[in-house]
């Protein structure tokens, strides 16, 4: 049972393993009242503008009575437990609801106290895992309790963590830098970009619209056109200036910017994917940019900066050795995975892109293919992928195709094949799954400091 | 070569068919309540028009019936040594493989209506939102003895994002 009423300066004697454990009873007031706040407001609006008092206040009350038996039975029925290597919910009126939490895969603990929570001394602790869905919230605990369960699951996952894998090597070593793009790759990247063709599709119908005799019409859409351009290309030119990329002890440090100056770190140990991207202006002088997918995990503050671009143009051959080093490939590995094309008859659901649909499995990578206006080849390794799918709509089982996925964390790298032979896509997905375990068994846990290492920087400047 | 959807050298364990009938309950009561909308609406308003919206309504009602049929029918799983195997779907089919140690989650939920007929389904998450692997339509023993089984065979397989 959780301890009542404001926290005392002692901490509650922890609870017995596996003891089945209540919410804080004050759970139903403490959300009828954010319920009761929201009556409050709709029902003072009516008011003012009907006149009416005694409707308003009996459909108050009777909103009221019915929150809180709602949640007074609510949270009767609702009980969780932790154990060694569990935590488990069990919750729900009507729709019971028994969720189980394995404590290793917990990334962080947010205690949270909205308002109306803090004036009844209760907490709320939302527990997160990889999962982007389904975050686990246990509200309400009394603030004494929370900390304490807090503590708890985590001390239990970091010793469950502890069995598992040994120590990090946690030593600070300096950044060390691996590129820096010199102006040469910038000046090519920034006027070579779609805006660039948007300019001069603007010259032609501006050429066009001086010989057809409406200079007005001319000299506004150049003047706006210009405008617009030159400043999202002096945009592009300021947050591309110095743009290094280092390795660190967690992974790949890059900063850039003339302005600005913006430093984002991708953990590679949460590395989930590369993205090699080839814009069909870039082909030709054989650059290439790379972006990386960070599993974020849901932890806020790193969300936004987990995932993006790492290089944003480069020679190929150094935006895929960066790539192979990153996911623990060796060099070359990249061009060795076999990709192969739908079949000729898939052509009648993608018409344009099926030569361009790669999609191939090795002994430890998943690459996808696609693209032609900025040709995309997205790589994951086995052993990150979370599961395979193979998916057959109404219109691939009249052509007898099949699109194959390999699911990844919510990100930006998702490697799919669509419209595949049905054979093949059989063969990928239990060969994917195959070599998927044999890949976690050996890649999987010493990829960072090995990767780390791999980095080396004189294959990276030539 | 097996087919696409074949299961991985063993059977499926298929879902209760009573799965089946409470769909169709399911569908039937909001086929129903559609029709006596339409049938008042036309009564209203136009009849001849009424009576076509109503052979649609039905006509959709009747298709959705036997899909549901078929999509019961369909879904199966198979637990594997290493992973779960998942297939399902009847308009768009689907086989989904999940690696034991993949499992963030598992989740057994019971409706209201789920408990009348003694059903239960499991969903397991992965890091991965993409990862479709529910299983509804089992028995609730069933349900529990399969959620024990993945916690314990994941736990065994551990291995992190």
């Amino acid at each position: 049972m959780s301890a009542e009423g404001p926290s005392g300066p002692v901490d509650p004697p922890p609870a017995a393993d596996g003891d089945l454990r209540r919410l804080s009873p004050l759970t139903p007031l403490a959300r009828s009242g954010i319920f009761l706040v929201v009556v409050v407001f709709a029902g003072g609006r009516e008011v003012v503008q009907e006149g009416d008092l005694r409707i308003v206040l009996g459909l108050l009350v009777l909103v009221l009575l019915a929150g809180a038996v709602f949640g007074g039975l609510s949270w009767y029925r609702t009980f969780f437990r932790i154990t060694a290597d569990e935590l488990r919910i069990d919750t729900g009126l009507l729709n019971r609801r028994s969720r189980r939490v394995r404590l290793d895969r917990i990334l962080e603990i947010g205690v949270d106290q909205p308002l109306v929570a803090r004036v009844l001394g209760l907490a709320e602790l939302r527990i997160e895992t990889a999962t982007n869905e389904s975050e686990v919230r246990l509200a309400y605990l009394s603030e004494a309790d929370a900390h304490e369960v807090r503590r708890t699951l985590l001390a239990r996952r970091d010793r469950a963590r502890d069995e598992e894998e040994a120590a990090e090597p946690s030593t600070e070593a300096p950044a060390r830098l691996l590129v820096r793009v010199p102006v040469s790759w910038q000046l090519v990247g920034v006027l070579l970009s779609p805006e660039t063709i948007g300019l001069v599709v603007v010259v032609l119908v501006v050429v066009g619209l001086l010989i057809g005799g409406i200079p007005f019409g001319a000299f506004g859409v150049g003047v706006l056109s210009l405008l617009g351009a030159a400043v999202s290309l002096g945009r592009k030119a300021s947050d591309w200036w110095d743009w290094t990329v280092s390795a660190v002890p967690s992974g790949l440090q890059v900063r850039h910017g003339l302005f600005g100056v913006s430093t984002r770190t991708f953990n590679v140990e949460r590395l989930q994917g590369v993205r090699i991207v080839e814009p069909v202006l870039h082909r030709p002088f054989g650059l290439a940019r790379l972006e990386l997918s960070v599993a974020g995990g849901g932890v806020k503050e790193s969300d936004e900066d987990s995932t993006g671009v790492a290089l944003p143009v480069a020679p190929r051959h150094l935006v895929r050795r960066m790539a192979e080093d990153l996911i623990g490939a060796r060099p070359g590995d990249l061009g060795r995975v076999a990709t192969t094309l739908p079949p000729r008859r898939a052509g009648w659901l993608a018409p344009i892109s099926r030569r361009w649909l790669g999609f191939g499995v090795s002994e430890d990578l998943v690459v996808g293919r696609s693209g032609w206006f900025a040709r995309q080849t997205d790589v994951v390794p086995l052993a990150r992928v979370q599961s395979f799918r193979a998916t057959q709509g109404p219109l691939q089982r009249v052509l007898d195709v099949a699109t194959v996925h390999a699911d990844t964390p919510v990100g930006l790298v998702a490697v799919a094949g669509p419209h595949r032979e049905p054979a093949q896509a059989r063969r990928l997905v239990l060969e994917g799954a195959d070599r998927a375990r044999v890949a976690r068994g050996g890649l999987g846990s010493r990829v960072t400091a090995d990767t780390i290492e791999r980095l080396s920087s004189e294959t990276v400047r030539d | 070569m097996d087919d696409l959807f074949d299961p991985p050298g063993t059977e499926w364990t298929r879902v209760q068919p009573s799965l089946a009938v409470m769909r169709r309950v399911l569908l039937a009561v909001g086929v129903g309540v559609l029709a006596i909308l339409v049938v008042v609406a036309a009564l209203v308003v136009h009849l001849p028009v009424g009576l076509v919206v109503l052979v649609v309504v039905a006509a959709v009602g009747g298709w959705l019936w036997w899909l549901v049929g078929r999509n019961v029918a369909n879904w199966g799983y198979a637990e594997r040594e290493d992973e779960l195997w998942v297939t399902k779907g009847a308009w768009v089919r689907r086989l989904v493989v999940v690696p034991y140690g993949r499992m963030q989650l598992v989740d057994v939920t019971v409706g209201p209506v789920e408990r009348a007929f003694g059903l239960a389904a499991v969903q397991l998450h992965t890091a991965s939102p993409a990862t479709d692997a529910r299983i509804p339509g089992l028995r609730p023993e069933e349900a529990a003895r399969l959620r024990d089984r993945l916690t314990e065979l994941g736990s065994a397989e551990q291995s992190g994002l």
